[in-house]
């Protein structure tokens, strides 16, 4: 092995660490990169067997050529995190193939390294953190063997590398809670190429079944002390004004702020924490009136809350909220123009909107007019036959089947036309509550979509008419009333068997849920908990204590791992032959002839026999008697007594 | 310009080290003898951490963030990892073997340990030297080696300081230790051939073709002006081997006087490699050979402590020596 190439080992140890840091992103990548980095680990693969040879400069040139080619065609539109992530991969994929020195190893493990952790910015699962791990230590084993200068068995290797990594754990774990957490040093590119999930800024009924059929974690809510009931869930996220006789959009979004957080009288107040998973949009979904809300998020005049940025990362949100309906005073003045407006078309309904008006009179009487219709005749369906060119008139006259999209959408128009004005809002409703950690959990397929209706002396009033129809909709959490619908969650038939167990299935559901949770308050939003923690477990906050949390820690876990590797001090258990030579050299130290560490026995009474000579042939005797004891056959007790008797004879010569 | 500057300073803490440096024939490492510093793949990891910590913080990634705090963690427990595969091994300097100038110089080593954990890629060399030996110690076994080193003049020669390294682990750190160990051996005058020793003085029969007075064939040499030509091996000329000379080992051993005086139209160091040269061919050809040099003078004889008596001699010797 020449000095600075791999031993054969370390290369096997290489190419498994490129193999596993790739795997998990297989799932993200451009089709072709998973197929490029087969190619080159195949190829350095068969090279390494002996049965092909590294590949000509051209082959070389053809690959990189490719690569880049394929990151341009795939990433044209800008990346992000993606492409940096492919570029780093097809990188590292293309320097494997000529894998030979120790220098260019350090360039793909460190990579690697890389690889592993930028698999976090796509997936942040317990199980993937698991797998991570074990990742890092694959690469760290690939280093290792980088570092030795013989080859070691598989195993042994990942045990030694396990073994030196276990103490990193404890300390990273210190580490974890303690250092502080700074908030982004500069802007961080927006990933195009990442799907916008959760709501969308319009509504055509017909929208919104995709949605119910998507089992993906929207947010998770732990409330502080009152908890709402399941029929006070409405989340509020989006407010829908414009209505094309089609489809209800925020043509131009209410900028106006709403800034005073002026409580509501003694209507209850709940204080909840959020935790949003990323949407790639700016609305943040709370209930009802909000009166507290964090900073950086604006609070706008039709009572809904949006960041300033797009929410890229999974956020934690501290809110207050009380029940809408009373804040008649704002508007009280306004024309309602927006609120108002209605385009051409959907006659019949209007027809049928006027009649109703003349025979009620007042509003609330009109609302419950409008209750009353769709209760003789209405039901709810989560596929409903598509809707003509007047979609209201079409859903009120003739298929009369729909899901909150159609109910909301008809019902606006109706207020509308008798001049009440009312808009769409969509968001969520309700959530499944978890009672071992004690918080909802609210999917993607809680999406709903309900009217608010401006009502003299009252304010904005919610009216939610997929509850009159299918009121288990509402009052019992989506999966239960899902479930008999055979297209609620088509896409995942998985999650549909785990929802519908009762017993033990559910149980383990409900616990594993409860984990996920722990998992995404202590871990993934733990910068939002540090301060707190750290307070709570240090009392008060001073540098010096800081400063103790880590060192104390630090000092016990490397102070217990060295003095594990130096408890493995030999202490020498002396050899019954070894005693009589010992004898011997103790006699001859006083003159200053003592036998050296390390000497070997025949060396040192070889020594001697220069020293003194007289006892030359003795000497040689007891060398030669002793290398045959202790190396060739092993001794009897008659030659252990021999050895003592030239021991003797050379020490009183 | 730059590395002008520096020089002093380096020289300065080269002096400083090498008072330092542990001495004896047995050297154990330990705290005080043993630095420790990143590489430069090192640098690299600290370096990959910190960007991973920067990714992490610019994305509010608690998970990269462990990821980061794991490697760190790694990082510092590597220190004593490295440190540990150097700690508690003791070098010992066996033998120093002669050689001639210009020739490799052996000395064999000993590495062993009291400790019972294993000790990988442990890298020893002399200072200025190639030549490195890669060292693996299970638990407290030892290690036997030999280590080469450059010669250029005869004379006694003591190695340069003893480097022993190791990057282990991961190559993130360098832990070292300069060590001397107490070894000295003799470079003999490399041996050139020149013209044949005059074996009329001394006690040496006065006739070159003395020399091949003997019955028993001993081998083929090559010719030397001056040889009687019934010794030339014609058969051997014939097969176009050159022109050969037959030897013929004497009963009687006859004693030849390597002297100082015979070659005095060369310089004193072409002089010591010429006697040597002939010291060797006598050896070789079991004749008893002396040398007389201006200081002093040794008996003819034969065998390997002779000729080493007699190298060692020539090795040492020099012309201040004459005058006392």
């Amino acid at each position: 092995m020449k000095v600075g190439q791999l031993s054969r080992q370390a290369l096997l140890w290489q190419l498994l660490s490129v193999v596993v840091v790739t795997l998990p992103h297989v799932f993200h990548l451009p089709w072709w990169v998973p197929v490029l980095v087969t190619i080159t680990v195949g190829w350095r693969f068969m090279v390494y067997s002996g049965r092909w040879s590294f590949p000509p400069w051209w082959v070389k040139a053809f690959f990189v050529l490719g690569a880049g080619l394929g990151v341009l065609v795939s990433y044209k539109t800008g990346g992000g995190i993606s492409a940096t992530v492919t570029l780093l991969i097809v990188g590292f994929g293309l320097k494997v193939i000529e894998l030979l020195q120790r220098r260019d190893s350090y360039v793909i493990l460190y990579v690697a390294y890389l690889v592993a952790a930028s698999q976090f910015l796509f997936t942040q699962s317990i199980l993937m953190a698991i797998y991570i791990v074990f990742a890092l230590l694959i690469v760290t084993t690939a280093l290792l063997n980088a570092n030795l200068n013989r080859d070691i068995s598989f195993i042994s290797s990942f045990k030694r590398t396990f073994l030196m990594c276990l103490p990193a754990f404890p300390l990273m774990i210190i580490l974890f809670i303690g250092m502080p957490r700074l908030g982004p040093i500069w802007e961080v590119g927006l990933d195009k190429s990442m799907a916008k999930t959760g709501l969308s800024d319009s509504m055509s009924p017909g929208d919104i079944t995709k949605l119910t059929r998507s089992s993906d974690v929207a947010f998770r809510v732990s409330f502080e002390n009152a908890l709402p009931q399941q029929e006070e869930l409405y989340w509020r996220a989006i407010v829908l004004n414009d209505f094309d006789g089609r489809r209800w959009s925020s043509e131009k979004v209410v900028d106006e702020k709403l800034n005073t957080s002026r409580p509501l009288g003694d209507n209850e107040a709940w204080d909840y924490e959020l935790i949003l998973e990323p949407t790639q949009q700016k609305y943040i979904p709370a209930l009802e009136y909000v009166t507290a809300w964090k900073s950086g998020l604006t609070r706008y005049a039709d009572f809904t809350l949006r960041s300033q940025s797009i929410q890229t990362m999974r956020q934690q949100y501290k809110f207050s909220s009380q029940v809408l309906y009373v804040d008649a005073d704002k508007h009280l003045k306004g024309n309602f123009q927006r609120e108002l407006a209605l385009p051409q078309g959907n006659d019949e309904a209007r027809a049928l909107a006027h009649r109703w008006w003349k025979e009620s009179g007042t509003p609330t009487g009109y609302i419950a007019k409008i209750q009353h219709y769709y209760n003789q005749s209405f039901s709810y369906s989560l596929t409903p036959p598509g809707l003509g060119e007047n979609s209201v008139s079409d859903f009120l006259l003739e298929t009369k089947v729909g899901f909150c999209g159609h109910f909301s959408s008809a019902t606006a128009f109706l207020l509308r036309e008798v001049g009440i004005p009312a808009r769409v809002v969509t968001g969520y409703q309700g959530g499944e509550w978890n009672p071992l950690q004690k918080y909802y959990l609210i999917r993607q397929y809680d999406a709903h979509a309900w009217v608010e209706a401006w009502l003299p002396n009252r304010g904005w009033v919610r009216i939610d008419p997929t509850a009159w129809v299918a009121p288990e909709r509402v009052e019992s959490p989506a999966e239960d009333a899902f479930l008999q619908d055979e297209s609620f969650l088509q896409d995942s038939p998985l999650s549909r068997w785990g929802l519908s167990g009762n017993g033990l299935l559910a149980g383990f559901r409900m616990r594993l849920e409860a984990m996920n949770y722990g998992w995404h308050r202590w871990v993934l939003n733990y910068h939002h908990q540090q301060k707190g923690f750290l307070e709570q477990m240090l009392g008060a906050f001073s540098p010096i204590r800081m400063a103790l949390f880590f060192v104390i820690p630090f000092s016990i876990v490397i102070g217990i791992t060295v003095l594990m590797m130096l408890r493995n001090r030999f202490v020498n258990k002396v050899h019954p032959h070894d005693k009589q030579i010992n004898r011997l050299s103790a006699y001859f130290e006083r003159y200053q002839l003592g036998r050296n560490k390390g000497e070997t026995v025949s060396d040192y009474c070889e020594r001697l026999a220069i020293e003194k000579p007289e006892r030359k042939h003795r000497l040689a005797d007891l060398s030669a008697l002793y290398e045959q004891m202790r190396y060739a056959e092993g001794g009897s007790s008659k030659k252990s007594s021999l050895l003592k008797h030239y021991v003797d004879q050379c020490l009183h010569q | 310009m730059f590395k002008s500057a520096w020089r002093p300073i380096l020289e300065a803490s080269e002096r400083w080290a090498a008072r330092r440096r542990p001495k004896g024939r047995s050297v154990e490492l330990n705290q005080k003898r043993i630095f420790i510093f990143p590489s430069v793949f090192g640098w690299g990891y600290l370096f990959l951490c910190l960007v991973l910590y920067l990714i992490a913080t610019n994305y509010q990634n608690n998970l990269i963030h462990g990821f980061a705090f794991l490697l760190v963690a790694l990082g510092v427990l590597t220190i004593h990892y490295t440190f540990l595969n150097l700690s508690g091994l003791t070098i010992t300097g066996v033998k120093a073997y002669n050689a001639y100038a210009g020739e490799m110089v052996e000395f064999k080593l000993r590495v062993h340990t009291r400790n019972r954990r294993h000790y990988e890629n442990v890298v020893l060399r002399w200072k200025g030297e190639n030549d490195s030996y890669s060292l693996y110690l299970d638990r407290s076994e030892d290690s036997g080696f030999s280590l080469f080193a450059h010669t250029d003049s005869r004379g006694p020669f003591t190695p340069e300081a003893l480097l022993v390294e190791t990057y282990y682990p991961f190559g993130l750190l360098r832990a070292w230790s300069w060590i001397e160990l107490d070894l000295s051996s003799v470079i003999y005058p490399k041996p050139l051939k020149g013209r044949y020793p005059m074996l009329s003085n001394g006690e040496a029969e006065g006739e070159l073709g003395h020399q091949n007075r003997g019955d028993d064939f001993s081998g083929l040499d090559e010719y030397q002006p001056g040889i009687s030509t019934r010794h030339i091996a014609w058969k051997q000329y014939a097969q176009g081997r050159g022109l050969l000379v037959k030897n013929y080992i004497g009963q009687e051993s006859r004693q030849i006087w390597l002297s100082w005086d015979d070659w005095p139209d060369l310089n004193l160091e072409h002089r010591l490699s010429v006697i040597t040269y002939w010291a060797l061919h006598f050896e070789r050809q079991s004749q008893a050979y002396g040398l007389k040099l201006p200081s002093i003078s040794i008996k003819p004889s034969v065998g390997p402590e002779h000729l080493e008596q007699l190298l060692t001699a020539l090795a040492t010797f020099s012309i201040t020596g004459r005058s006392s």
